[in-house]
């Protein structure tokens, strides 16, 4: 199993497709539960395009064009009678200046924590004060735990990193959850590797001023809840 | 001729409006044929290749997301891995290899919104800037990933170095690439 760093280290190459097979399935599933390293590898994906692009244009044969039409129109007929008439719609990315925050955020969960709080500083002073930075830290079940919540008020998303949170046991996954007087919303679900490390893209109905405190709580992987002990806090 | 940016234009086409094929076609032919031929180096092949990018493109289209990259580059993209994959193809048949080039004609692109690309082409000069300075070893493994699809192994073995040292070359190359455009982003 790849650690985020191991990972991290084979994104340039994968956003390549030059990662040998024995590494791809490691690999990816790290990428699938680490929202970061995905914020990373769209940079680089993006990269290995523009690299393309470097080459000079060339003119293709004026039959091509025609060839190309004709069976984009064949492939829309087809998913038409199929019953989808057109590709389906992701959902909404994580702006992009959110996005780079989060990157950030890669390199100073690995550094202590008087590192982290300045460099958190500069990073919400080169947000132009948009965003607001939280610490959350361990509570008595998880007492090394670290992690750094960035997010922008007005706006119903975010981005949570942590570190040194114990390994899940089978079926359970960690939730993030908003606080506001008593009551309580789910902000998404999240595992982390054998580090402790995870991370996690909020995705909530309203917006993050509405809340005043938010917790990582262990929940089952089935949506069913857990103790509600909290093992991480943070308050606003 | 329109002047609608090409995030928009990705829009129009994910909804299959045929005119925006079109202008999507002629805005980006050359390029992704341009790229199949560096890769393929056979025009039928490349013709192939070309054509199987316009339809990935098209089935990628709804869910394209522009916050994460430019239109441009994801089809840049596309094009490169699609002729990657028809190289892949055509090594497993055969090992031989068809060298034709195809004659440059002096076809005219649909130009997109002029002040996005004339950005776009500032940061694509400064990127064949950075590909010339990058240190021989480290441009020989990168262009045997990014030109003949090779894996790191086989990397390594063409170039009869460690493993290790083709990993290191490739992920140099590429952070050494992502910061000049950053500091290029800054500027």
């Amino acid at each position: 199993m790849l650690d985020h760093e191991e990972a991290r280290a084979l994104l340039p190459a994968y956003s390549l497709g030059c990662v040998d097979p024995d590494e791809l399935e490691d690999l990816r599933a790290h990428i699938e539960s680490c929202e970061l390293c995905r914020l990373e590898l769209a940079e680089l994906l993006d990269l290995s395009g523009e690299i393309a692009l470097t080459l000079p244009p060339l003119a293709p044969p004026a039959r091509l064009e025609g060839r190309v039409l004709a069976s984009l129109r064949r492939a829309a007929a087809a998913a038409r009678s199929a019953g989808g008439a057109v590709p389906p719609r992701r959902r909404k990315a994580v702006p992009y200046l959110l996005g780079a925050v989060a990157a950030a955020l890669i390199v100073i969960l690995g550094a202590g924590d008087l590192i982290l709080l300045a460099r958190l500083r500069r990073v919400e002073s080169a947000s132009g004060g948009g965003l607001v930075t939280l610490v959350l830290r361990g509570t008595e079940l998880a007492p090394s735990a670290f992690g750094t919540l960035v997010l922008d008020p007005d706006d119903v998303e975010g981005v949570l990193a942590v570190r040194d949170l114990p390994r899940l046991e089978q079926g359970q996954s960690y939730a993030l959850w908003l606080v506001k007087a008593g009551m309580r919303e789910s902000a998404g679900t999240f595992s982390v590797d054998a580090q402790g490390y995870g991370s996690l893209v909020l995705d909530v109905p309203k917006a993050l001023r509405d809340f005043d405190a938010f917790v990582v709580v262990r929940v089952r992987a089935d949506g069913g809840a857990g103790s509600g002990r909290p093992l991480m806090e943070g308050r606003r | 001729m329109s002047d609608e940016d090409d995030e928009a234009l990705i829009e129009l086409v994910s909804r299959f409006d045929p005119e925006a094929m079109r202008r999507l076609y002629r805005r980006f032919a050359r390029s992704v044929y341009g790229i199949a031929m560096k890769i393929l180096r056979d025009s039928s092949a490349a013709e192939d290749a070309a054509q199987d990018a316009f339809l990935r493109i098209w089935k990628g289209s709804g869910s394209f997301r522009s916050e994460k990259g430019s239109a441009a580059a994801w089809i840049g993209r596309v094009a490169r891995n699609t002729a990657i994959d028809h190289l892949r193809r055509r090594r497993s048949v055969s090992a031989e290899r068809s060298w034709r080039e195809s004659p440059v004609e002096s076809a005219v692109s649909e130009s997109s919104d002029p002040e996005n690309e004339a950005e776009f082409s500032l940061r694509l000069e400064a990127l064949r800037s950075a590909l010339l300075e990058l240190p021989r070893a480290q441009a020989q493994a990168l262009n045997l990933a990014f030109y003949e699809g090779m894996t790191h192994r086989q990397i390594a073995e063409a170039l009869g170095i460690p493993l290790g040292t083709a990993k290191t070359r490739i992920r140099d190359a590429m952070l050494a690439l992502r910061s000049r455009l950053r500091k290029e982003g800054e500027a």
